[in-house]
């Protein structure tokens, strides 16, 4: 697929772990992880809207496009 | 251990039982058959209505037992993927793709033996009247109610078996779906 998820980066700038990140946003760890190492198949509106309030970013920081 | 499991692990040793019997079956009828063996035994491996009219031999025996390895062997392929199956169930796996495998197997499988057992029918109904008089040597095709009733029955469980798969693609959309 080539959607990437940034989503370590934004951590790393915002100096967040992840446990931290999933216990905000509502979800396991195991999910998170999911979606970190890039085999999630699809992502709630309602977690993007979670992670992007969270981290103080916007969808196009974590989901990059690259053909 | 849950009910799936244990009436699971209770199938797969009938079936495991079944497949080192279901041979032996077929051998025993051959070297006692038919004269220790009622016409209307249920497990019967001559089709109904043909007419012996000789004594039967070694030699038909082993011909016998030979045609009927097609079927048999058709009949253990499924009953070991029923065994496959059933090992899946008791792991615990009930919607997995490797089980949507097995059943679509069976069915197909199903379907090959209902064809196999028009060959059958026709194979060991002429061996068996070869040594007839002229005029009582037949090759007889059947398709009965029953054998609707199995092909009918090897469609719905490959269709059942295909939306179980659709089944499968979807849990494992909604597993990735964060």
């Amino acid at each position: 697929m080539s959607i990437i998820i940034n989503l370590d980066v934004m951590l790393a700038k915002r100096k967040m772990r992840s446990n931290e990140l999933a216990k905000e946003v509502g979800i396991t760890e195991q999910n998170l992880s999911v979606l970190k190492t890039g085999k999630a198949k699809a992502i709630r509106l309602t977690t993007l809207d979670a992670i992007c309030k969270c981290l103080e970013c916007q969808p196009g920081d974590i989901l990059e496009f690259k053909p | 251990m849950n009910k799936i499991q244990r009436l699971s692990m209770f199938l797969r040793v009938i079936f495991q039982i079944a497949f080192v019997v279901w041979p032996l079956v077929l051998a025993l009828y051959w070297i006692f058959a038919p004269q220790h063996f009622p016409y209307n035994f249920s497990i019967n491996f001559i089709p109904n209505g043909t007419e012996i009219l000789h004594p039967i031999t070694g030699a038909d025996s082993l011909w016998g037992f030979l045609i009927g390895l097609l079927p048999t062997i058709i009949e253990m392929i499924i009953i070991y993927f029923l065994i496959k199956l059933f090992k899946l169930y008791e792991q615990g796996e009930i919607f997995t793709l490797s089980n949507v495998e097995y059943l679509k197997k069976i069915g197909i499988y199903m379907l090959i033996n209902q064809g196999m057992g028009f060959i059958y029918d026709a194979l060991i109904t002429f061996v068996l009247t070869m040594h007839n008089p002229p005029g009582h040597r037949v090759a007889s095709f059947t398709f009965a109610s029953h054998d609707a009733y199995n092909v009918v029955t090897a469609i719905m469980i490959i269709v059942i078996a295909w939306v179980m798969a659709e089944g499968c693609k979807l849990k494992e959309e909604l597993k990735y779906t964060v």
